[in-house]
């Protein structure tokens, strides 16, 4: 990252990275247990062995990381998404990616009972496989935002019914099923965020490197041929990214949807509202706006769960009420 | 308007709404034909529901507590409580989603339209759980520790208005484009995940006890319905098919575009807008009954289109027939497929629903979107 782009999105990375630790550290004091601000932070400075630092380390402190985690790999996905497919509307879990992979998670749960890390190469297929469907539905419109959310959405409300007959020919205690379903981070241990976070930094990791491509292959699919980008299979390597990042999130917390479509359009939104024409620019300029995706996507899963625990509810249905209106507002704007 | 111009626009094809059939000509014989077929199809289908069950009844049993009324045996329990009220059920349901989709494809020209679709389904499951939850708070408060329960008598109300508003606000969203096909069913689907999210934030923050049993209704399902709730939904049946035939005759020329509409000197906004109140209401008080069994509205009037074509009077029939005829054949299908168990019947339509809608949205022009 060069230095204007750093100095561009500094403000912007900090007022986020406060909000995140105020959120973060908000999240940390509530619960059965309420404590201090002043006693959160020197538990996590100092753990000791007392019950205060031991509720926080491996009770509250794995909620927050998968959390944090889980709202940079969404909004990474999205913004991903949204380049590749040229399209405002995109996001994974309207393109059916989503509910693909809680769809195959829960078959390998009802039919094999496999270990987790199972489950996730599960939910990587089951995601690869509704974007497949969703996409050859929507080729023949050359990918039109509106037409290739709707077939999206629909993709998804078809798994959605599957994952209802799956759970009951299943015939087993689906009562905890139905609350992973809704997107829930509560009762996240350890294991959870160690299981993710290699897939986060790796994605992290592969989107940035492939910014440039990613500027490239916003341009028109003949300029960027002629610039020697093989876009097709930029594309796809992107793709699978993509979905890996939403699978692993989907595997580890449930189906959160909407974060992914959210994000990029927050930091647009900041970029394209700054006065100097050098700093709009940075609206499509990846190099920025995936880290700065990943920061704002982090930062909402964490007050989304924040408010989530006042009232101890799944963090994904209130990123559905937060999301699902800008989407209508994006739609009216798509022009046809 | 003269007689004679009607009969020209009767034969006329309207173009946007034309999907599979133009070649096929309205003519009488194949629209008795496929009547009859329909109607010995929906007889077979209900003699094969009352048939079929988790317990094992012989046809002579069922015959005999059909027919001869012996009180108290456990076949005319299982017949007149369970089988008997859940076949006819499944028939007016089917009816009713399959009639407010055909009304609603006519008005708004849009062979997308259906109630599940268009959020309607969303905003009325909505407003019954918030309903019954209010009624909980408020009867809670009142007789504290009794158990009271809400009259059935009034769900489909409040569905009604809960699908109203949700359809006005679907369709004042989608108006600016000219109510563009894939644009309304983008925004309604959009609105309905968002009331989706708030149905299961309402039951699983303050459901309580009512949790369970209000996420198997959410799926759509017709487990445990009996002669009250059927007869709590047959005012609006009634009043839904004299309302269809009070509008057939505006709504084959809505169909049309709204210059020839305004100039045959029909009062557009008045029947539009009460057209699709008939449709909401034949749709609400169905899902305030059995839960939002989702895409019958969608796919019955494709299909009857494909069998006899485009006259609106004879589609109303078919589509009738046909939509009573899929659902309880769904709901068969929903009692067998796992035997023991039971799927939610809405479930299983959506699985058959959402091919269609696909299928459907592959057809239209995209460049006319």
């Amino acid at each position: 990252m060069n230095k204007s782009r750093l100095l561009a999105s500094t403000p912007f990375f900090f007022v986020c990275f406060i909000a995140l630790t105020l959120a973060g550290i908000n999240s940390l004091t509530l619960g059965e247990f309420e404590f201090s601000w002043l006693q959160v932070v020197n538990n996590l400075w100092l753990p000791t062995e007392n019950t205060p630092s031991f509720v926080i380390w491996e009770l509250r402190l794995p909620r927050l990381l998968t959390g944090i985690l889980a709202g940079a790999a969404l909004g990474m996905a999205g913004a991903i998404v949204q380049s590749i497919t040229r399209n405002p509307l995109g996001s994974p879990s309207l393109m059916g990616v989503t509910s693909g992979a809680a769809f195959s998670i829960v078959f390998s749960f009802v039919f094999f009972d496999f270990s987790t890390s199972t489950m996730l190469v599960f939910g990587t297929i089951g995601g690869l496989l509704a974007a497949l469907l969703t996409f050859s539905i929507a080729w023949k419109t050359h990918l039109h935002p509106i037409h290739l959310t709707l077939a999206g959405m629909c993709i998804s409300l078809f798994f959605t019914a599957g994952i209802i007959v799956l759970l009951v020919s299943a015939n087993s205690d689906t009562a905890g099923m139905y609350y992973w379903l809704a997107g829930s981070l509560a009762n996240r241990t350890w294991q959870h965020v160690t299981q993710l976070y290699p897939y986060v930094l790796l994605g992290l990791i592969l989107g940035l490197s492939f910014a440039r491509p990613l500027n490239l292959l916003m341009l028109d699919d003949v300029t960027s041929r002629s610039l020697g980008v093989p876009v097709h299979w930029w594309r796809l390597t992107l793709g699978i990214t993509a979905v890996l990042l939403t699978a692993a999130t989907v595997a580890v917390a449930g189906p959160i949807s909407f974060v992914g479509l959210i994000s990029p359009h927050l930091v647009r939104f900041y970029f394209n509202n700054q006065s100097s024409k050098q700093t709009k620019h940075y609206s499509n300029d990846h190099l920025v706006l995936l880290p700065c995706s990943a920061l704002v996507g982090a930062t909402l899963v964490c007050c989304a769960d924040l408010l989530a625990k006042y009232q101890e509810m799944p963090v994904g249905i209130l990123c559905i009420l937060l999301g699902g209106p800008l989407f209508v507002y994006l739609i009216r704007r798509q022009s046809l | 308007m003269s007689v004679s111009v009607l009969k020209v626009l009767k034969t006329e094809r309207p173009k946007k709404i034309a999907l599979s059939t133009g070649k096929i000509k309205p003519c009488l014989w194949r629209f008795y034909l496929t009547c009859c077929c329909l109607s010995l199809l929906l007889l077979g289908l209900t003699l094969l529901s009352l048939l079929y069950g988790s317990a094992d009844l012989s046809s002579e049993q069922v015959l005999n507590a059909l027919l001869k009324s012996s009180l108290g045996s456990t076949e005319h329990n299982v017949i007149w409580n369970l089988r008997l009220p859940r076949t006819l059920l499944a028939i007016i349901i089917g009816l009713h989603f399959a009639l407010s989709g055909l009304i609603l494809q006519s008005v708004i020209r849009n062979p997308l339209a259906d109630p599940s679709v268009m959020g309607v389904s969303g905003g009325a499951s909505l407003a019954i759980v918030a309903f019954l939850l209010l009624a909980d708070v408020f009867t809670g408060a009142l007789y504290a520790g009794e158990i009271t329960h809400v009259s059935l008598a009034w769900l489909p109300l409040v569905a009604l208005i809960g699908g109203i508003t949700v359809a006005a606000l679907v369709l004042r969203l989608a108006w600016g484009s000219g109510i563009s096909p894939t644009k309304l069913a983008l925004n309604g689907v959009a609105i309905g995940a968002v009331l989706n999210a708030l149905v299961m934030w309402t039951i699983i923050t303050w459901g309580g006890g009512r949790t369970e049993t209000s996420i198997l209704w959410l799926a759509g399902s017709l487990y445990g319905r009996d002669f009250q709730h059927l007869f709590s939904i047959l005012p609006w049946t009634l009043f839904g098919l004299l309302a269809t035939v009070v509008i057939l005759r505006p709504l084959s020329i809505l169909r049309f575009d709204e210059v020839l509409a305004q100039s045959l000197g029909l009062n557009i906004m008045r029947w539009r807008i009460i057209s699709i109140t008939v449709a909401v209401a034949l749709a609400a008080s169905a899902i305030a009954i059995a839960g939002p069994v989702g895409f019958i509205g969608l796919i019955v009037p494709h299909m009857a289109r494909l069998f006899i074509g485009n006259q609106l009077g004879q589609l109303v029939i078919i589509s009738a027939l046909a939509g009573a005829s899929l659902t309880l054949g769904a709901d068969i299908l929903s009692r067998l497929l796992l035997n023991p168990l039971e799927l939610p019947v809405g479930a299983l339509t959506t699985l058959i629903g959402i091919p269609v809608l696909l299928f459907l949205l592959q057809r239209q022009p995209w460049n006319s979107l």
